[in-house]
């Protein structure tokens, strides 16, 4: 088993999830009550990642922060470090990988909140910032877990963008099912397959935690 | 006191204006689509509008020319919402205390729910409350807000009625202590007429009229608001300055002629000076104005009838009755039913009706201007009139004779016939004959005065019936007036039909129709003549089976029929006994050919 891809990947997501899910929930908060035309585009924008090969986006995030690159140039020479196979290089690819994931369950909450609460908590003298807070944070709260919970578990799955742009530098963007590719590489078909079932196992407890925490919800009366 | 001024071009229309005073509660009543919830929600400052004015007390909430525009959250509005809106995942306790000024205590929370009796129910979430108790919770946190405006947005619709009656009572209760202007808005009108001080009828976004509500439903400003509050008998007429002919009235009298044309009846009302002479109008009667009697006193305004339908229900009494009238109106009203007892009211039995004159309201069909100005440019209108005229008919019970050269008073009934179509401004008419052809075009040459230019067309074979005549007819019209705006197709047979008749339906298909047909009918009969428009007239040219009476039949939402009781419409000689009743009719000497 090897411990150190393990605590990267779970270091890995923890960061992603911590970055984007604030911001998905600020997009998607504003894109909700948007009816811009420009609302189209992010959208579309921001799911692309979904439908696209990792390997291309793989291809685009080389070309654009390899040292030869408009970005890795300017980084390189600002730090003296490149972004490509680096720590750095692996959370930007699955931050960009995972903006669907954090951003459509929480839109999804956002929208399905009704209307007339909205307008409710208004009339009932609070400001934006407060509604967002008292109201529509907790009412969207089972989105912002799931989008959470997909974020983590997608984050440690996530093989080929990470491959493309991080490599297999051990300690740095050797993740674990980058160590679980190297293994079966080796022909070390029993290393492979524990760290394979302890990537089973996590997946599926985070996958119960979060239906769990759905049903729980429910009970309480969340649903109008 | 609220004063609301709301004007936009869309995304939804408004144009409406209304006021509310402190203590007072004003109903937006309207159907869907109205604009009422756009205006409560414009109110509260959770729809912008592009043009307009808020004003409560002296804080513009809403100023467009001055740019002003508070938000939502800091106009100090309580509103209660059709589906409750509580937030699901905050009790009844915490919901209501949201919503408290930052200033108030949780005391007056506590007070607010002790009134509503909701203590039992504080700490439960709304999905543990009944309908009833949820609105409870609503209309709580709305008065804990210690608003200046309240807001009630079909807030009592989604309960049972008894729970609905219970919430009525919490809010008058609480109108008490709290005096501050209300607008509601509800398409109940009994929830309206209960519950408000003045109503402000609303429709497609326009406010039509804003009164108390008895004075609505006894004034409506004009037909639409009386459609809207619910009046079910709602007539037609046109209003006179001036009295009946031969009548003695009061100091300012006017006149009322009920139903259109020749068979309007005259009636006398209160001239209030508020419209012009020989103004179309729409008119009611609240039931109090209404007399009935089992004789006549001959007071004015006092008409025959005949009860219709009695349906009795507790205490009271629907009775429908049927004027005596030529154009027969129907009207229905409730009476107790101890009354109809004591005046031995029984179906079928001949009642006399009394309009007192004071009682009937007449107000103006259209309020817009605009549409004023289209009618009238609808009955000015020169159109490009043809005719068709059927005169194949042999007469076959009257001895074979050509029934068009019947002579009225020295006259043929074809030089009548033409002379009405040249008084109208009818330039070409095709006349279809049968047998006869020589003889009609010999008459056609002997006529010296200036006609319609005719032309003639021959159906041979007449016996194939009116629909071949019908055909021929039509086919030759279109190739010498191939775009007429309309088409009169009448028969030859009907003797008592002058230019007066023929320019009513003229009128008619101008002025009334939005069909494309407008065809006479005399109680169940059918008659004649019958006007196309141009459009259909071409139609029906261009597929060779189609019968103008198939078209019709085919399509009834293009044909306007004309109720009316103008025999001239249907008379026509087909036997000896009509020329005796022609006679006996008109007083004239009919000659055979």
């Amino acid at each position: 088993m090897d411990w150190q891809a393990f605590r990267l990947s779970l270091f890995l997501a923890c960061l992603t999830a911590i970055i984007l899910i604030p911001m998905g929930v600020l997009l998607a908060h504003y894109l909700v009550r948007s009816s811009s035309w420009l609302k189209q585009f992010l959208e579309a924008g921001l799911t692309l990642p979904l439908v696209l090969p990792p390997t291309v986006l793989g291809y685009y995030l080389l070309v654009g922060f390899g040292n030869t690159g408009f970005l890795g140039s300017w980084f390189y020479e600002l730090t003296g470090n490149s972004i490509v196979f680096s720590f750095f290089g692996i959370l930007i690819a699955s931050l960009i990988v995972n903006i669907p994931f954090a951003f459509i369950p929480i839109q999804r909450a956002f929208e399905a909140i009704p209307i007339e609460l909205r307008d409710a908590a208004a009339t009932c003298g609070l400001n934006p910032l407060k509604r967002l807070w008292i109201i529509e944070l907790p009412l969207a709260w089972k989105g912002i877990c799931s989008a959470t919970v997909m974020t983590i578990a997608h984050t440690i799955g996530e093989f080929g963008v990470v491959l493309m742009v991080g490599g297999n530098i051990p300690g740095q963007t050797r993740t674990l099912s980058i160590a679980i590719y190297d293994r079966v590489q080796a022909l070390d078909m029993d290393g492979a397959g524990v760290m394979s079932f302890c990537l089973l196992l996590f997946s599926f407890i985070t996958l119960l935690l979060s239906q769990i925490l759905n049903r729980k919800s429910v009970v309480r009366g969340v649903a109008h | 006191m609220l004063k609301a001024e709301l004007s936009q071009a869309g995304p939804i229309y408004l144009d409406m204006h209304f006021e509310c005073q402190v203590g007072e509660l004003l109903a937006l009543v309207g159907p869907s689509g109205s604009g009422k919830t756009s205006a409560l929600r414009a109110l509260a400052g959770l729809l912008p509008v592009s043009q307009g004015v808020i004003e409560l007390d002296q804080t513009v909430w809403f100023d467009s020319a001055k740019n002003i525009f508070v938000p939502a959250h800091d106009r100090l509005v309580g509103m209660v919402f059709q589906n409750y809106a509580l937030f699901p995942h905050l009790t009844a306790l915490q919901n209501i205390c949201l919503a408290l000024p930052d200033k108030a205590g949780q005391e007056y929370a506590c007070n607010l729910m002790e009134d509503m009796q909701l203590v039992d129910l504080q700490n439960r979430f709304p999905s543990e409350l009944s309908g009833g108790q949820r609105q409870r919770v609503a209309l709580a946190r709305a008065f804990a807000r210690q608003p200046k405006l309240l807001l009630l947005d079909e807030a009592f619709s989604a309960v049972d009625y008894p729970t609905r009656k219970t919430l009525y009572e919490e809010l008058i209760k609480l109108r008490e202590r709290i005096a501050i202007p209300i607008v509601m808005v509800t398409h109940d009108l009994r929830e309206a007429r209960l519950l408000s001080d003045r109503m402000c009828i609303l429709d497609q976004g326009r406010s039509l009229q804003q009164a108390p509500a008895e004075l609505i439903v006894s004034s409506p400003r004009n037909a639409r608001v009386a459609e809207l509050v619910g009046l079910n008998d709602i007539y037609s007429g046109t209003f006179f300055q001036g009295p009946i002919p031969g009548q003695k009235s009061d100091p300012k009298p006017g006149r009322l002629l009920w139903g259109q044309g020749v068979d309007a009846y005259p009636l006398e009302i209160n001239d209030k000076g508020r419209l012009p002479n020989q103004t179309e109008v729409k008119w009611v009667i609240a039931g109090e104005h209404i007399e009935l009697m089992r004789e006549d006193r001959g007071l004015a305004n006092t008409i025959a009838a005949r009860i219709s339908k009695i349906r009795q229900l507790g205490d009271t009494a629907t009775v429908q009755f049927i004027f005596s009238i030529a154009h027969q109106p129907r009207m229905q009203i409730d009476l107790s039913t101890r009354l109809v007892n004591d005046l031995d009211f029984q179906l079928h039995s001949d009642i006399y009706v009394r309009f007192d004159p004071r009682g009937i309201h007449i107000m103006p069909v259209y309020t817009n201007p605009m549409q004023k100005q289209a009618e009238k440019l609808r009955r000015e209108k020169s159109l490009n009139m043809a005719a068709i005229l059927l005169v194949a008919g042999e007469g076959a019970r009257l001895g074979n004779i050509p029934k068009v050269l019947l002579r009225v008073s020295g006259k043929t009934l074809l030089e009548r016939h033409l002379e009405s179509m040249s008084a109208l401004g009818i330039q070409t008419c095709v006349v279809v004959t049968g047998a006869y052809e020589e003889v009609i075009t010999q008459e056609i040459q002997a006529l010296s005065r200036q006609l319609p230019k005719v032309y003639l067309v021959q159906n041979i074979d007449s016996k194939k019936g009116q629909a071949s005549s019908v055909r021929m007819g039509l086919e030759r019209l279109g190739l010498i007036v191939p775009e007429p705006d309309l088409v009169i197709m009448m028969l030859g047979d009907q003797p008592l039909l002058d230019v007066a008749d023929l320019r009513q339906l003229v009128e008619r298909f101008k002025v009334r129709t939005h069909g494309e047909f407008v065809f006479p009918q005399v109680a169940e009969k059918r008659g004649n003549p019958v006007i196309m428009s141009g459009p259909v007239f071409r139609e029906i040219l261009q597929s060779p089976m189609q019968t103008v009476r198939g078209y019709m039949d085919k399509h009834p939402e293009k044909v306007d029929i004309w109720q009316t009781h103008n025999e001239h419409f249907i008379f026509d000689m087909d036997t000896p006994e009509d020329l005796i009743l022609f006679q006996k009719k008109t007083g004239l000497l009919i000659e055979l050919p």
